[in-house]
């Protein structure tokens, strides 16, 4: 009877072990870091599920004369985010943070409405889940 | 004979204790391992995972595309021009709330509404605005959207009561947890519907708000690069494409159709780094824009938005 019971208790823990990462990402996006309070955060940031050596991709359409805060996060395990910002008509890519420490922010302005394209990755990639928490942050606001 | 019989069961259930003990540290152990992040085997693991965006620029390695579209408040301060005033008359009647039958037609009305508060907010008309929180809250339960505020409706009615400018809080609290959601439980079709409603809405009421062709140029071009919007709505709607909202696929196309006679054109000039660190990302925008273009579009967007939102 006791067997039975260290078995079924066994058999349980591994079961929670191996659901251990089926995580809720819902509240992520409080983690990416704020613009100042005269920026409006835009409904469409957002928390998502980052794969594993899958790209992101964020459509943005931008206004002209105004200035965009995007801001992104994710869990350690998935590792520091790298972005990049890309004019969608031609693909050129206008800025890659990469090239900027990895910084998890950007501040930009627009002179004529565009659409840009806002391309996610995780490069360094630590975690044995599929799948892990991140979050990207857009406010806007009138020059 | 009963001290020996004692002795042995002890002995027994020891045995069984420490098999069950051995069982479950082996247990803890393999669940610890398995999600363990920073053992030797996941920085092997750490290695083998290190991609790059040149590793991965094939268009299939893109998981999942999210569509940043601007709020309809957004959208109207943007391209509104300063000389044109409110017009009450442009409103759209609470009442047409109760001819939307289906998931559908609700789900349009909703963004229309939405389109229709962000008109009133715009100008700082909050006497017209409660009407339409509640009119959008009531479609939002009807089809079982969360607009996030259902427990606390006796507190914020009375906030309202109490403070009439706490209405526009409210305004982009309900914008923000209705879009949050569907961004959240929904595969795309209903953001898709709602964004229908609320641009379609959107383009009506400015297209109103400046008549004439040559007096609002400026207002009249800046409608037209919300094609790129459009393009993105459609997009949206068409990964989702059924029997049930073919229709609003095609009232989308003709308006694109329409959009696309403007030929709109916007490039990239030049990046420029500030001292601060931001960037300034500098352009152009052509736009061909005639009279007759104008209005034909004009026709469709009043075509599609009596077949879809105040018929």
């Amino acid at each position: 009877m006791v067997y039975k019971l260290a078995t079924i208790f066994c058999i349980t823990l591994l079961m929670l072990g191996s659901f251990g990462h089926a995580q809720n990402c819902e509240n992520t996006i409080k983690k990416c870091k704020n613009p100042d309070k005269s920026y409006k955060v835009s409904a469409t940031s957002r928390s998502l599920k980052m794969r594993r050596g899958k790209k992101s991709r964020i459509v943005l359409n931008a206004y002209q004369d105004r200035e965009y805060y995007f801001s992104a996060y994710a869990s350690k395990k998935a590792g520091r985010l790298q972005f990049r910002i890309i004019d969608a008509d031609s693909n050129r890519v206008i800025y890659d943070n990469a090239s900027d420490e990895m910084s998890d922010n950007k501040l930009f302005t627009v002179s004529a409405t565009k659409k840009l394209y806002i391309e996610l990755l995780a490069p360094n990639w630590v975690s044995n889940s599929d799948y892990e928490c991140a979050a990207f942050k857009i406010a806007y606001r009138k020059l | 004979m009963n001290l020996y019989l004692v002795g042995y069961l002890i002995n027994t259930m020891n045995m069984k204790i420490t098999r069950f003990l051995l069982l479950t540290i082996v247990a803890i152990a393999f669940s610890y391992l398995t999600g363990c992040n920073s053992c030797s085997s996941d920085k092997t693991k750490q290695i083998e995972d290190q991609v790059s965006f040149d590793e991965i620029s094939l268009e299939e390695a893109v998981e999942e595309v999210y569509y940043s579209l601007p709020s309809p408040e957004e959208m109207i301060d943007y391209i509104k021009s300063n000389d044109v005033n409110f017009d009450y008359k442009l409103l759209l009647d609470v009442n047409y709330a109760d001819s939307a039958k289906t998931h559908i037609e609700k789900t349009i009305m909703i963004g229309a509404y939405m389109a229709n508060a962000a008109y009133v907010s715009v100008y700082s008309k909050d006497e017209f605005l409660q009407d339409y929180l509640l009119v959008i809250k009531k479609l939002a339960d009807d089809i079982g959207l969360s607009t996030g505020l259902s427990d606390q409706h006796e507190k914020i009615m009375q906030e309202l009561a109490d403070n009439p400018q706490a209405v526009h809080k409210y305004s982009k609290v309900i914008y923000d947890n209705i879009i949050n959601y569907v961004q959240n439980y929904d595969d795309g079709t209903t953001l898709s519907l709602i964004f229908t409603g609320a641009y379609i809405e959107s383009l009506y009421i400015i297209i109103e708000l400046h008549p004439e062709f040559y007096e609002y140029k400026q207002s009249i071009q800046r409608l037209v690069e919300q094609k790129i919007i459009f393009d993105d709505i459609l997009t949206m709607l068409k990964s989702t494409e059924n029997k049930s909202n073919a229709h609003v696929i095609n009232h989308l196309k003709e308006i694109n159709d329409s959009f696309s006679k403007f030929e709109l054109k916007s490039t990239i000039t030049d990046v420029k780094k500030n001292d601060d660190g931001s960037m300034q990302i500098l352009g152009d925008t052509e736009v061909q824009l005639s009279v007759e273009n104008y209005n034909e579009f004009k026709e469709k967007i009043y075509s599609s938005r009596n077949d879809l939102i105040s018929n």
